[in-house]
């Protein structure tokens, strides 16, 4: 037993000898590591090198950048928690999120490999380095990314955009969300894909960037912000100073020629001379320049473009709420929208002004008038500011009064008609337009105040000689009874009343008919007669009143003979105060004059004359020192001198008629409008109720003068054929208010409504007016629209219109840049007039072009998603405050605005490169179209990693993505041009990418997110395989 | 035989025979894992005798031997012990991948495969016994850099041996036995698996090789085998069937991550997979034909039901998960399946034994057995290629001893394939595993062993 017992002792230490083995051991060898950077460019680069040495080398030349980039979005702290996220994003993998977005990115890369056109436009774009100044390259995103609210501001457009694209979770139709962004997003993506554009620089958006950019030093307040982009050609290319060698132009085009790519040539061959950089001879400023150190090309200082003020005075608009007011507002005048969402052309209040404006402004010397326009404004601030500050003080004054006229009052149409007749007579219209820079004329308002702000039952001779007319005013807490009219009033009624009445002194002249005599005087007295008395008075004033020598000697005899009674004679030319003395005594023995009312004149207001007439003391109103005289007859004589020059002095008691009509009141009692054929018949439209604040106004206010100055000074502008400026003006407005039997609304009909009544037929005038009456309307609609429309007309006067005084009759705009704002863009407008004429096309431009233009905005399908989208901005309170902070800070001369302005104008300078940039904007168009749902899944999976990201380091990663390395640009460059560098055709080439280089990258990158051995797809399968169930799917 | 010599040894024995057994069901019960080892393809011959004989030991098995080939032949009290040495010399030239033409040998360890034994005849009919033994099979270790490394790095460590007991009856000329195995696994094997993932490297690249070390202890799997054999004069007639099995259970399962940068912060956790290695039905057939009084010869045919095991899966469920795996974090490991696709073999076995002088017998013997593995998926995994064995061996009774020799040279040829479709183990990118077995493969054995038997 015991020898077993051995044996089997003996054999265990053998077995268990031979069963020992070395355990395993598990710790990895890994080599010393580099940066994360270094060790992910190894990584590919090893790939590489496997796969094609010279991509390796490629590669090679993108490693410093690449490294850089990887290093500094991730930072040794940041790998744990993008790890972390990038684990909590796994179930964007398992919903089809992410598989899904990066699919459709490869799709639109497939596509944009094989769009030959779309990639010729995309090398040469990128042909187009160094068209900005190196420090404001980028500039703009690195500022939005370091916004202190730029993550709010990030997730807030996300939400955006995935709360009214139209669709669920799932990317399906949902009926009960908003689709404001994909109804946006529709049309203007269409819009894209069809883009057909000619290379011309007739263009309009050549036109817009070019009025965009154009420069003026007093667009730049005093500090602001300097920045450069060079100009650029009607192709996008970058504007030579000169056309000489280097340069070569063998198309005879003028314009330097360029390769397919893009690029500049020689004789010898492509350029490659970058506006802005370190390469080649430069100036301080980085700026090319020739041998001579004259830059070589044309640069913009946007910081003084038109842009640039814009930008300034929206920063203003903004915090005014003027958007928000201009959107509500729109949509109001806009009204209610087609069944297809877009806002109808029909009725539309705008489209009828526009049509409207277009045919009052359908003139051949529409030219001039811009250009007149522009000149007061740039010429003459002082006196086109004053003329506004007038204005608006006229205007302050009447806001505070609350009268209206009678309801259905006609005054205005009344008034229109007279006028119209004016501007009908040939050469009236300029006439009173010079007659109305006459000194005296400016006098009208204190004549004119004086006579409202006074009453007197009776005037006496007495009142006239001891000056005390003017002693009692009217009392404002009663209405214009008989007692309490003003001399004004009164005034108009004598007009009234005389107007038409014949007057001759009957008596005498029946007895002087019984003597068989006659002689010359004796025959002035048998054949005097005045046929219309208020016409006489009228000529007295400008000195064209004729009494017969016989009349006169025998009045004034009359005179001395106690017993008849006379105490006033006539001189043969006798002056306004002659003719009030005469009528206002009892010429019993000559026949007092009679009115229309069958009343002595001197018994039914006559005694007003005594008010309206120069003083005893005084010159005649004609002559240089009657001037002086602050009366009617003196402030009226330049406009009776013209109305008569041109023998219409039957216009201005139209005039006087039409004020007489409308002034009295209803409810004062001493009118009445029930038959015309009974005495003081009128229409009581009720003008008296206006007389404080016309009172108001006359007195405080300088309009009249500052209206004169200004015209005196239009009419020193020099002019296109030397007209004068008032011949411009006349010819205006004698368009505008000349009725056209042929003029129509724009749906043809031959009226319009104003207030309510018809208007036909038409002038432009009414046109407008029926247009502005609608509209008028609409915003009536609500006290809310109403208090927007007033705000937004407040806020745009005080911004654009805004002046302050800087003398007694002169001022300024208070916002320095809005006079070049206004200049430029009347001499914009004055060039695209003279263009049109010189090309035989102005009227149709003005009429039909500009208006279509218009139609095309207000109905085109994206303007109410648009609204839509602003009202959704509006409404999301984080969003708006965002957006509130960014614009700030945007806008902003010491911070931001330089940044935007360069990208801005880099933009609009971009966008002339019609030749190329279609295809690429077709291109992208057809890309963005919402039934890709490339916007809304991008959007979608972007929204669903920040939810999953709760410390928000995506963002943070994203943030650091687009800081600034030391050698400019932005870190993410770093890895797009790795990217390029490894998958263009020759990956040691160094130049530009040309478009066989782009269609190589986009296939690489679309081959890469779709493929499923060595790329995304691959990765997905991972990523379902990481679990059981998974792997069971 | 003198039966009361015999009569007196049984009294003698009675209670030796009965500690004996209680000895040996403890050791093939309760012992720790054997050194007997072999490969999940073992040679066709194992054992002293057999060896020299060429395998052709079915009908003429006899000794501790016949516990594998013919438990029949259980009938004469003895305890045996023998000690065999199996070198297998393996390379491996790749045809293709990143390191072709370099070549790969193995240098596995060359360790003693001992075979220990126990019969008691207890009557003229019925005898008993208990045996350790362990099939033969060569022993691979190859660099873990080779160009080998995704098929094997090592198994030098597995093992495979039977505890059994058994016992036989004798009817006349016919005798009938059978065993009752236990065999005590240990499956152990170390290979290079790829963890490219297909985003970048590619499925070769030394960076992204991942060692797993699969090591599954089995110490209870119960099994069996029965013979029979027949005497009809000089003639014997033999057959046995061993009963397939399984060896399966809770394999540990370790791996030292990959070297690239994208695996510095993965660790696994977990070490446990169900693992479950086919052993196949085993059907043995032979004549022996005793020619003269000194010499007897036997052809022998072995079938072994190899196409059984089509694939051996090693699933962690969900117990080992991959942590920190960048972008993806926790990945659990999926079931690693190892294309086996094994055919059945057939093995034909001459041997012949020549009793020169008393008590020294000199033996030779030869095999045939071709391969189990079509070219598909042939690999230094199981170099097992066709092999002709020539085997060569001696006895010498001396008293109630007798002294064993063997010496055998299996020749394998050179395998060269080009069609083969076994590839890398991926477990994360099967799809992208790459086809390692293409190559020259060159295989040969040499055995050598001794043993000693004590009549009892």
């Amino acid at each position: 037993m015991a020898r077993y017992r051995h044996l089997t002792l003996a054999l265990v230490p053998a077995l268990a000898l031979s069963a020992c083995g070395e355990p395993l051991d598990t710790t990895r060898r890994s080599p010393e590591r580099g940066t994360l950077g270094e060790e992910i460019f190894r990584l590919f680069h090893r790939d590489f090198e496997a796969e094609d040495p010279r991509r390796a080398r490629g590669f090679e030349e993108a490693r410093e950048d690449f490294v850089a980039a990887v290093d500094h979005v991730f930072p040794p702290g940041e790998l744990a928690y993008a790890q972390d996220f990038l684990v909590k994003l796994l179930p964007l993998y398992d919903d089809g999120t992410f598989p899904q977005s990066t699919r459709l990115i490869a799709g639109l890369l497939e596509r944009l490999s094989a769009d030959g056109d779309a990639l010729r436009g995309l090398a040469v774009i990128g042909n187009r380095a160094g068209y900005v100044e190196r420090t404001r390259e980028e500039a703009l995103i690195r500022r939005i990314k370091d916004h202190p609210k730029y993550r709010d501001l990030a997730k807030a457009i996300l939400r955006l955009q995935l709360d009214h694209d139209g669709l669920d979770g799932q990317g399906d139709a949902d009926p009960n969300e908003s689709n404001a962004m994909a109804r946006l997003m529709k049309p203007l993506s269409k819009r894209l894909a069809e883009l057909e554009i000619s290379e011309d620089d007739e263009r309009t958006l050549v036109l817009a960037a070019n009025l965009l950019l154009r420069e003026d030093e007093r667009f730049r307040d005093p500090g602001g912000v300097q920045a450069e982009i060079v100009a650029r050609d009607a192709r996008g290319m970058a504007q030579v100073r000169a056309l000489e060698a280097p340069f070569v132009d063998r198309d005879q085009d003028r314009l330097p020629d360029v390769d397919e790519e893009g690029r500049f040539v020689s004789e010898a061959g492509p350029l490659d001379v970058a506006p802005f950089g370190t390469e080649g001879p430069r100036d301080q400023r980085s700026r090319a320049v020739d041998a001579r150190g004259q830059p070589i090309f044309e640069y913009i200082d946007v910081g003084q473009t038109l842009t640039a003020s814009l930008l300034r005075d929206a920063r203003r608009l903004s915090a005014a709420d003027v958007p928000m007011r201009a959107v509500r507002t729109l949509e109001t005048v806009l009204g209610e929208r087609t069944p297809e969402g877009s806002f109808s052309a029909e009725n539309s209040a705008l489209l009828d002004l526009a049509h409207a404006m277009g045919q009052g402004l359908d003139v051949d010397e529409l030219p001039e008038l811009i250009g007149l326009a522009r000149e007061l404004v740039d010429g003459h601030e002082g006196a086109t500011a004053w003329a506004l500050l007038e204005l608006e003080a006229q205007l302050d004054i009447a806001e505070g009064y609350d009268v209206n006229l009678r309801p259905n009052a006609e005054f205005f149409d009344d008034l229109m008609g007279v006028f119209r007749k004016v501007v009908e007579v040939p050469g009236l219209l300029e006439s009173l337009l010079e007659a109305f820079e006459d000194p005296r004329v400016a006098k009208l308002p204190t004549v004119m105040a004086q006579l409202m702000r006074h009453k007197k039952e009776y005037v006496s001779d007495g009142d006239y000689f001891e000056e005390t007319i003017f002693g009692e005013q009217v009392d404002r807490t009663q209405l214009d009874t008989l007692e309490n009219q003003s001399l004004m009033q009164r005034l108009l009624h004598l007009m009234h009343d005389t107007r038409g009445k014949s007057y001759a002194p009957s008596n005498v002249q029946r007895i002087l008919n019984l003597v068989p005599l006659g002689f010359g005087q004796l025959n002035d007295i048998r054949n005097f007669r005045i046929d219309d008395l208020a016409e006489f008075y009228l000529l007295a004033i400008i000195g064209e009143a004729e009494v017969p020598r016989g009349v006169s000697n025998a009045v004034n005899l009359m005179t001395r003979v106690p017993v008849i009674g006379i105490d006033y004679g006539l001189s043969q030319q006798p002056q306004p105060s002659e003719l009030a003395l005469f009528l206002n005594q009892d010429v019993g023995l000559l026949g007092n004059p009679v009115g229309n009312e069958g009343l002595a004149v001197r018994d039914n207001d006559g005694d007003t004359l005594f008010a309206a007439s120069e003083s005893p003391e005084a010159a005649p109103p004609w002559t240089r020192e009657g001037s002086r005289e602050n009366r009617l007859t003196v402030a009226l004589y330049p406009l009776v001198r013209a109305f008569h020059a041109h023998g219409q002095l039957n216009l201005l008691m139209d005039l006087f008629e039409v004020l007489y009509q409308h002034w009295p009141t209803v409810e004062g009692g001493s009118y009445q409008d029930r038959s015309p054929r009974e005495a003081r018949y009128a229409q009581l439209s009720g003008l008296a109720r206006f007389e404080p604040m016309l009172i108001d106004g006359f007195e405080k206010t300088k309009l009249l003068q500052a209206g004169q100055k200004l015209l005196r000074e239009a009419n020193g502008v020099a002019l296109s054929g030397g007209r004068p400026a008032r011949e411009v003006l006349a010819i205006l407005v004698r368009k505008l208010l000349t009725i056209d039997l042929d003029l129509r609304t724009r749906e043809g009909k031959r009226e319009v409504l104003v207030d309510g009544a018809r208007v036909t037929p038409l002038s432009p005038f009414d046109l407008a007016r029926g247009a502005l009456d609608e509209l008028d309307r609409l915003v009536h609609r609500s006290p809310s629209t109403l208090e927007d429309w007033n705000a937004l007309l407040d806020e745009l006067h005080a911004v654009y219109l805004g002046t302050e005084r800087t003398g007694p009759e002169s001022a300024r705009f208070a916002n320095r840049r809005a006079l070049p704002t206004a200049a430029t863009l009347l001499e914009f407008l004055e060039e695209r007039a003279t263009k049109h004429k010189a090309a035989l096309g102005l009227s149709r431009w003005i009429t039909r072009d500009v208006v279509a233009q218009v139609e095309d905005l207000l109905t085109a399908p994206e303007l109410p998603a648009l609204l839509d989208v602003i009202h959704a901005i509006d409404e999301d309170a984080t969003l708006k405050a965002n957006l509130g902070e960014l614009r700030d800070d945007l806008l902003d001369d010491a911070r931001g605005l330089g940044d935007l302005l360069v990208t801005l104008g880099t933009g609009l300078s971009a966008a002339k490169d019609a030749r190329y940039a279609v295809s690429v904007l077709r291109f992208f168009g057809r890309e963005l179209d919402p039934d890709t749902k490339l916007l809304s899944t991008l959007a979608a999976l972007t929204d669903k990693a920040v939810a999953l990201d709760e410390d928000e380091h995506m963002l943070e990663l994203l943030r650091r993505a687009l800081d600034a390395p030391p050698r400019g640009g932005l870190y993410a460059y770093g890895l797009t041009d790795a990217i390029r560098q490894a998958n263009r055709v020759d990956p040691l080439s160094t130049k530009n990418a040309s478009s066989e280089d782009l269609a190589k990258i986009s296939a690489a990158a679309a081959r890469y997110m779709r493929d499923d051995q060595h790329g995304l797809e691959k990765f997905y399968e991972m990523v379902k395989n990481r679990t059981v169930e998974g792997r069971a799917r | 035989m003198n039966p009361s010599a015999e009569q007196t040894g049984r009294d003698r024995s009675g209670r030796r025979v009965a500690l004996s057994l209680a000895c040996l069901l403890g050791v093939a019960l309760l012992a720790p894992p054997p050194a007997a080892r072999a490969g999940g393809v073992a040679l066709p011959s194992r054992g002293i005798h057999a060896t020299s004989m060429g395998g052709a030991f079915v009908a003429g098995a006899e000794g501790v031997n016949a516990f594998w080939y013919n438990p029949a032949n259980l009938d004469e009290s003895l305890v045996g012990a023998e000690a065999g040495l199996v070198r297998l010399s393996g390379a491996f030239t790749p045809s293709e991948g990143a390191q072709a033409g370099v070549r790969a040998e193995s240098n596995g360890r060359l360790v003693p495969n001992p075979t220990l034994g126990l019969v008691l005849r207890l009557d003229d009919r019925f005898s008993v016994g208990a045996a350790l033994y362990a099939p033969y099979a060569g022993f691979q270790r190859f660099d873990e850099g080779g160009s080998q490394r995704y098929a094997l790095v090592e198994s030098d460590e597995t093992t495979l041996a039977y505890a059994a007991i058994g016992a036989a009856f004798r009817v006349g000329h016919f005798r009938v036995g059978a065993t009752l195995q236990n065999v005590l696994g240990r499956v152990k094997q170390r290979v290079v698996v790829s963890g490219y993932s297909g985003l970048f490297g590619n499925a070769q690249d030394p960076e992204l090789d991942i060692l797993q070390e699969v090591d599954l202890r089995d110490q209870f799997t119960l099994t069996g085998n029965l013979g029979a054999a027949y005497d009809l004069g000089p003639v014997t007639f033999g057959a046995s069937l061993q009963l397939p099995y399984k060896v399966a259970g809770k394999a540990s399962l370790r791996v030292r991550l990959p070297s690239s940068v994208f695996f510095d912060n993965v660790t696994v956790e977990g070490d446990q997979a169900e693992l479950s290695v086919p052993i196949p039905l085993m059907l043995r057939g032979g004549i022996l034909v005793r020619a003269t009084s000194r010499l007897k010869m036997e052809a022998a045919l072995n079938f072994e039901n190899w196409a059984t095991q089509r694939e051996i899966v090693i699933d962690a469920g969900k117990s080992i998960t991959l942590r920190g795996v960048p972008g993806i974090g926790d990945y659990q490991l999926p079931p690693i399946r190892l294309d086996r696709r094994m055919k059945n073999t057939y093995s034909l076995h001459l041997g012949g034994d020549f009793e020169i002088i008393d008590g020294l017998h000199l033996r030779t013997g030869g095999y045939y057995e071709p391969s189990s593995f079509g070219d598909a998926t042939y690999s230094v995994a199981q170099l097992d290629d066709r092999k002709l064995g020539l085997g060569f061996g001696a006895s010498w009774d001396v008293g109630a001893f007798r002294l064993d020799l063997a010496a055998s040279r299996v020749f394998g040829w050179t395998r060269v394939v080009s069609t083969s479709e076994l590839r890398q183990i991926n477990p994360t990118n099967p799809d992208q595993a790459a086809v390692v077995g293409n190559g020259r493969y060159e295989t040969s054995y040499w055995v050598v062993g001794t043993g000693i038997q004590y009549k009892l």
